[in-house]
């Protein structure tokens, strides 16, 4: 449970996983959060590289959420990829394609 | 067990095409004793088993109209009774066996255990095992569902093989080898089966292949049976970018789930051992990061599964994403021993 928006969160998308969460019984509270920070604003920056060619814009917020933009204005929060992927169509209007050449031609350049 | 959850394996597999002639004998052989074999129907040869439970096959529809992401409600409710009882001390259960019919697709199966609140924390999936019948063969694989089982599958087992050719075992292979070059082929022999059968195997090494990386001509895994199923794969020289190949895949995954089959691979991640990665159709199981390499080879591989998409363009949109991803990715021919 998201303790700020009340959003019941019973999966872990599976790019959120990472190595040592399953052989370790005890963490500190905070020891991985500097890791973790930087991880989430490194996807948030490699996003970008990408949505910038639909005209959108991802920023993370609180280490909890995603926002998601559009140049008119209008706000989407995700919580992960899962989330984002219909979220950007759905701000698109349009469905989206990693394997669409114009926007391959687009990343290459 | 694996984070103290009960491992699931599914037998699948065409009508007729020897699942419980399979499993009577292996749950027979004293392993077995803690195993609980839920069948979705109930054969000519009865599974004679002291945990045996039968549930009619009844798939909820989920909006949304994918034809993988259904919930197997039946399953749902014969596993949290099974491990209501398993927690109440009333049984021991060390493994649950699930025994499709002969039409069951086993996407919705892996859903429904990857995505109940209850069920992800308490199962996993371990295996999956497809058997195909070397007699019916070609027939059976005209049908689409036996090529999904197939194609989810972790092991095929030819069986029937005492009835029919040396020969017509070898075709069989190869014909399976054309459309699934990452399972584990096995032909059974009744009188040798071992337990292990059921059991993933640990290793998970694509011990099987030998890749050739200087032959480049991508051999097209196409016949005109299979129809339009093809398989691609990737090596990778240098660590990937996690983040980066994430994107890539959660979203190829998203725009094109139905068309991807299979998703199979050992990426290095920069970590000390390798990121495994096994999915069925855009359902990814949680990837699992090893400590080690097996067999101490650094080999950083993916293959896809796909239908109705050429590998040439996903090869293409690899390499586009290529400057996030921190490799350059090298399409390698599986030279599949068969």
């Amino acid at each position: 449970m998201c303790i700020l928006c009340g959003e019941l969160i019973t999966q872990i998308h599976w790019t959120d996983s990472v190595s040592d969460q399953s052989k370790k019984s005890t963490i500190v509270v905070g020891e991985n959060q500097g890791r973790r920070k930087r991880n989430r604003l490194h996807r948030v920056r490699l996003l970008n590289e990408l949505i910038k060619h639909y005209g959108l814009k991802l920023s993370e917020w609180q280490g909890s959420k995603f926002l998601l933009k559009n140049q008119q204005g209008k706000v989407t929060i995700v919580h992960d990829l899962g989330a984002l992927w219909p979220a950007v169509e759905q701000m698109l209007g349009k469905p989206l394609d990693p394997l669409d050449p114009a926007l391959l031609a687009k990343i290459s350049n | 067990m694996k984070n103290n959850r009960i491992p699931i394996t599914i037998v699948t597999g065409s009508l007729g095409s020897g699942k419980t002639t399979l499993l009577a004998p292996l749950l027979r052989q004293p392993e077995m004793i803690h195993t609980a074999v839920i069948v979705n129907e109930f054969g000519k040869i009865g599974l004679d088993h002291h945990l045996l439970r039968q549930a009619d096959e009844e798939t909820i529809l989920l909006g949304g109209g994918c034809v993988c992401c259904n919930r197997r409600e039946d399953l749902e409710r014969e596993c949290k009774e099974l491990l209501d009882k398993f927690e109440r001390g009333q049984i021991e259960l060390d493994r649950v066996v699930i025994e499709t019919t002969g039409l069951a697709d086993p996407a919705p199966i892996t859903f429904t255990i990857l995505t109940d609140p209850v069920l992800q924390n308490h199962f996993y999936i371990d295996c999956i095992v497809t058997t195909v019948d070397a007699v019916n063969a070609e027939l059976h694989f005209k049908q689409p569902e036996t090529l999904k089982q197939v194609i989810a599958a972790d092991k095929v087992v030819i069986t029937k093989a005492d009835l029919t050719t040396e020969d017509q075992v070898q075709k069989v292979r190869e014909q399976i080898r054309q459309f699934q070059p990452t399972a584990r082929i096995y032909v059974a022999k009744l009188e040798k089966l071992n337990v292990e059968l059921l059991y993933g195997s640990d290793d998970r090494s694509l011990d099987e292949f030998s890749f050739s990386t200087e032959k480049r001509d991508f051999v097209q895994r196409h016949s005109s049976m299979q129809g339009e199923i093809q398989s691609i794969s990737f090596a990778f020289h240098q660590p990937l970018d996690w983040s980066a190949f994430g994107i890539w895949l959660s979203m190829l995954l998203h725009a094109r789930g139905e068309e991807v089959l299979r998703v199979k691979g050992m990426l290095d991640v920069g970590e000390k051992g390798p990121v495994v990665m096994n999915g069925v159709q855009h359902i990814i199981h949680p990837p699992e990061h090893l400590d080690y390499w097996p067999d101490g080879k650094k080999f950083s591989h993916f293959i896809l599964i796909m239908r109705s998409i050429q590998p040439e363009v996903v090869e293409q949109s690899l390499r586009s994403f290529q400057s996030f991803l921190g490799s350059t990715a090298k399409r390698i021919d599986l030279e599949v021993q068969i």
